[in-house]
């Protein structure tokens, strides 16, 4: 009980994902087949936003062992497939990547090791950043108009400023270096 | 149960425990489970947005490729990873805590390390902390054994966390000794070998038990006379004492099957600890206790006295069971050489296999006094469909009780030991009389 209340947070982050994914915003107001859809999504989400704490190991080749083993990753992929075929308003189509980048950003906190808590913050706002400019960018007016082609420019310097931001960082992140390449530069 | 730990065996929701240790790792680098879902979902995104042509869900798959061109930092990962373990004791007695530490090294920087522990089979990881590259294990081991400590293996990621890498940790075997159970009585043969002991013996000698008094014999001290019966008798009568003598003792384990006993735990757990308590108790009295285990592999320790004997003749059972295992019984006799004429035998088995029970029968005919200490293993289960299930059991409690009673014909008082109270309780009715067998 206490595992459940524990993780209510993220199984509610998972279930909206998934339900954002099926463009609640364009189901009717009577009961169609997309309310039972989007209410079964609400139960998967639930069960399977969980983050699984145990090890990466095979211990079966089952394909229902694995569905269960990988339904954080499965969950997730599912949800941006969906999303990616849906005609969201705007304001769908800004809370949707905010909901996966949040739950990866958790799932990842519980079960990925070895990163250390300032990085994974780091990280997380440029992946933000970048997922915003890229929508930004998708939702810009380009075409017709004086300013379509000054707004087109601006996305297109802003994507490659964040991808030399990006490749800068992986470079001077201050990572202390092997002992080999530390060798290997002294030679 | 601690997450850690919970994580670390990883199995703790399956029942059965695995005999053998798990099959190698792959060697070198390989991609994290985060590098799998990231790439998913980026390549998810990707594909959908293609396909339906909105541009928007390029969005999606923004975000997990920053993370993964971030995380892919030249020089994040370790080189020459290496483990080293240490375990400073490897010899306790059940329920003691055993620790190991296992030292991770390794060249450059690396990230987190994820370890999964494997423990062998009658050893139980208790503890398990992490500090930096150091790991600390504590295992604890609740029944008596020579067992495999277990193995670890530690995944050791890079600082992205996208890949990881894994080190293998052989942890070696432990010796758990059987904690003896409590007994303090040493009841005595009949004859005893004629050796200084602690225990009064029917022969009149130098001891302190007084045993009567007979007239006055030229040579006898002065001392020893026995003023009150002199003045009775009107003659001198000098007072007699039992001769203080020490006894051998030798414990016949049965290790020919380990069947469920009758709280549900193992004969052979029990019987080894009961054989412990017996050979304490008489090695506390100075008495020389020896050991033969039947079954499996043949084992025998002649009898011998002294506080590190004991230490001794339970090393010598250990080998009885190794890791579960089963051993064809190499001889179904007791070797002549372990057993001392005279010597008191102590047979501890559940009587659940014909062989000891020959065993006996073929002690019986050599003369040694013998008490069989049963462990008495658990009634079979009736199928309550069969109607002749109750019938069944009726008989072989009734098989059980003859082959109890045929025991004791031979010479060979049968007592039972359940494990509820102490050894004592059992062994006092021998004190009775001494140990006779088939002597008289």
């Amino acid at each position: 009980m206490n595992t459940i209340l524990e993780s209510l947070p993220i199984r509610i982050l998972g279930a909206l994902l998934l339900v954002g994914a099926l463009d609640p915003a364009r189901w009717p107001d009577y009961l169609s087949p997309q309310w039972f859809l989007g209410g079964a999504a609400l139960v998967v989400g639930l069960w399977a936003a969980a983050p699984i704490v145990d090890r990466p190991e095979m211990r079966s080749h089952r394909l229902r062992h694995q569905l269960l083993r990988y339904r954080n990753t499965l969950l997730v992929a599912a949800a941006a497939l969906l999303a990616a075929f849906q005609g969201p308003p705007v304001w769908l189509t800004a809370v949707e990547p905010a909901l996966l980048l949040t739950y990866l950003m958790f799932v990842d906190a519980g079960t990925a090791p070895g990163r250390p808590a300032g990085q994974q913050l780091s990280h997380a706002g440029y992946a933000y950043a970048a997922s915003a400019l890229v929508l930004l960018a998708a939702l810009a007016p380009v075409s017709g108009g004086g300013w379509g082609r000054i707004v087109a420019g601006i996305a297109v310097l802003g994507t490659l400023g964040l991808l030399l931001a990006t490749l800068r960082l992986r470079y001077t992140a201050g990572y202390r270096e092997s002992g080999a390449t530390q060798a290997a530069r002294r030679h | 149960m601690n997450p850690s730990l919970r994580r670390a065996l990883g199995r703790a929701d399956e029942p059965s425990e695995p005999l053998e240790p798990p099959t190698a790792r792959p060697d070198g680098w390989r991609l994290s489970e985060r590098a799998h879902r990231l790439a998913l979902v980026a390549a998810c995104a990707l594909v959908g947005a293609l396909i339906s042509g909105h541009a928007w869900a390029f969005a999606l798959a923004a975000g997990p490729v920053v993370w993964l061109l971030l995380a892919v930092t030249p020089g994040s990962r370790p080189d020459r990873v290496a483990a080293l373990t240490t375990v400073p004791v490897r010899r306790c007695f059940e329920g003691e805590p055993m620790t190991t530490r296992i030292e991770l090294s390794y060249a450059g920087s690396a990230g987190g390390f994820d370890p999964a522990v494997y423990p062998g089979p009658g050893v139980e990881l208790v503890r398990l902390e992490q500090h930096g590259a150091v790991l600390d294990l504590e295992f604890t081991a609740r029944r008596w054994g020579r067992w495999s400590l277990g193995t670890v293996d530690v995944d050791v990621y890079d600082r992205g966390g996208l890949a990881r890498q894994t080190v293998r940790a052989d942890l070696g075997e432990c010796e758990i000794f059987p904690l003896p159970d409590d007994s303090s009585l040493t009841p005595i043969p009949t004859r005893l070998p004629n050796r200084l002991g602690e225990h009064a013996a029917r022969q009149h000698g130098e001891g302190l038990e007084f045993v009567g008094v007979r007239p006055y014999r030229w040579g006898d001290r002065q001392r020893r006379i026995h003023w009150a019966a002199t003045t009775r008798r009107g003659s001198v009568q000098i007072s007699e004492f039992a001769a203080e003598q020490a006894t051998d003792a030798v414990v016949l384990l049965d290790a020919f099957g380990d069947v469920v006993g009758t709280r549900g735990g193992s004969t052979l757990d029990d019987s080894v600890r009961v054989a412990a308590g017996i050979a304490r108790a008489y090695l506390r009295s100075h008495d020389r206790v020896g050991i033969v285990s039947l079954g499996g592999r043949l084992r025998w320790l002649t009898p011998g006295t002294g506080s590190t004997h004991l230490l001794r003749i339970v090393e010598s059972v250990l080998d009885v069971r190794r890791d579960l295992g089963f051993q064809t019984p190499d001889l179904d006799r007791v070797p002549p050489p372990a057993l001392p004429n005279g010597a008191l035998v102590y047979a501890v088995t559940p009587l659940a296999d014909d062989r000891f029970v020959d065993a006996l029968q073929d002690l019986a005919l050599r003369g040694n006094p013998a008490v069989v200490v049963e462990i008495p293993a658990g009634e079979p289960r009736p199928d309550p469909e069969d109607p002749g299930a109750p019938l069944a059991l009726r008989l072989w409690r009734l098989d059980r009780e003859a082959l109890r009673f045929s025991l004791t014909e031979r010479g060979m008082p049968v007592v039972a030991w359940e494990g509820e109270n102490t050894l004592d309780l059992v062994l006092a009715p021998l004190l009775r009389r001494p140990v006779h067998g088939r002597t008289r």
